[in-house]
């Protein structure tokens, strides 16, 4: 069993993590279980994403809804494969190539913005590497800084830095058209 | 005024990112609802259940233990708070109010008084000095913390003075009947008393008591500061040595 430090202050946000806790307990369980495939893992998952989720609470604005089921799902999701990959010894980010991290200049007229395609955007963002597509959605779309992703998906800064700027390649790549011959 | 460009195209893109990630959003809980019979299904390990109430009950309590902390320092920040005003208040009145500092420098010096006191019953008083006479009289009885200041043996009148160290005093004087003494007892209280049957003149003078008596031998004066009834044990405890 996993003890940390524990930052729930009132009773409003203890009420609050109970609800997210009772509502949301098998998904997160089922989420970690679906990487892990081992209950005791699972569940210490769990418990840290718990954590993390008390340190996060001020995001959290509604309970019932896609934004948090999301947010919530990525967050054990990424936990879970960070366990099982330092179980297996698999190193998460090349560090070495971290110096490799100059953004392009972007020209959005030049993917001329495809906004009808966007959700077909993020599903083959998503099959190419979920990793990136979470990183991406923590940091534009729930507006994180890398400080709290990293501290989110338990690893480095850096880490995020390099996932997040890969996750912005194999977009504009995707945006450029070198991955539409594959579109539905 | 490339760099602002450059700046605008990226607030830009940074939506875009934010609209694809809302789609990303749609899609996991897309495949969430497509799983939901199966999530349904998963059993719960309960140790996670006890975990997560532990974890709450836990919070609980140290969220209590911050409150009772809170309410402890600011309680006892008013109490230093309202000793300094009455140490304040004291210290003022000590220095302007002649009455009070009189009173607060008796209870000093009261103090004072009872250790020394203390310290004196201790120790047992010794006499200054002894007597070496033959055949004379000599109370059995002298009151705790007394002791023998001085011995006279002056044509027959013999005088033992007794001491304490706050300030009582007992002479004892034996003097052969018949021999003419002379006593200050002018303007003195006078009145009968008795010791062990015989008549004894007691006269109060000044603050002093002078108990004056006789047997077959002896004419005996006891001149003291202390009360009658003590006296009167010293006389009676009379014997010869």
């Amino acid at each position: 069993m996993l003890f940390f430090d524990i930052v729930i202050d009132d009773d409003n946000v203890r009420k609050k993590i109970e609800q997210i806790y009772n509502l949301y307990k098998k998904l997160l369980f089922y989420t970690a279980y679906s990487i892990l495939k081992d209950y005791h893992e699972a569940e210490d998952v769990v418990h840290m994403a718990i954590i993390k989720i008390c340190n996060h609470l001020d995001k959290i604005e509604e309970i019932e809804c896609n934004k948090t089921k999301a947010f919530l799902v990525i967050l054990v999701r990424n936990i879970a494969i960070n366990v099982y990959n330092k179980k297996r010894r698999i190193t998460d980010i090349d560090m070495e190539r971290l110096t490799d991290l100059e953004d392009e200049n972007i020209n959005p007229e030049e993917y001329m913005l495809k906004v009808e395609n966007a959700e077909w955007i993020a599903r083959k963002l998503a099959s190419i590497n979920p990793e990136y597509a979470d990183v991406l959605v923590f940091r534009y779309t729930y507006q994180f800084t890398i400080e709290e992703i990293a501290y989110l998906l338990n690893t480095t800064e850096g880490n995020v830095r390099v996932k997040i700027h890969r996750a912005r390649k194999v977009l504009h790549e995707i945006m450029k058209g070198e991955y539409f011959e594959n579109a539905e | 005024m490339q760099n602002r460009k450059q700046e605008k195209q990226n607030i830009l893109m940074s939506a875009f990112y934010g609209y694809i990630g809302e789609h990303h959003v749609d899609n996991i809980c897309d495949e969430i609802d497509s799983l939901k019979e199966e999530i349904d299904k998963i059993e719960i390990p309960e140790t996670l259940d006890d975990w997560f109430d532990g974890y709450v009950k836990n919070a609980r309590k140290k969220d209590n233990q911050k409150r009772i902390n809170v309410k402890m320092r600011s309680i006892s920040s008013k109490t230093a708070v309202i000793l300094l005003v009455l140490f304040l208040s004291f210290v003022t009145l000590t220095f302007s109010v002649e009455a009070f500092r009189i009173q607060v420098f008796n209870l000093l010096f009261m103090d004072h008084d009872e250790y020394s006191n203390v310290k004196i019953e201790r120790e047992p008083a010794e006499d200054k000095t002894i007597i070496e006479w033959d055949h004379y009289y000599y109370p059995a009885y002298i009151p705790e913390g007394f002791y023998i200041e001085s011995v006279s043996d002056l044509a027959n009148v013999r005088q033992i003075k007794f001491r304490n160290s706050s300030g009582k005093y007992i002479d004892f004087t034996q003097i052969p009947n018949g021999t003419y003494v002379s006593l200050d007892t002018e303007g003195g209280e006078k009145k009968d008393v008795e010791i062990e049957n015989r008549k004894a003149v007691l006269t109060v003078k000044e603050g002093k008591n002078i108990l004056f008596w006789n047997n077959e031998e002896y004419s005996f004066y006891l001149t003291s500061n202390l009360e009658l009834e003590k006296l009167i044990f010293i006389a009676e405890s009379l014997e010869k040595k």
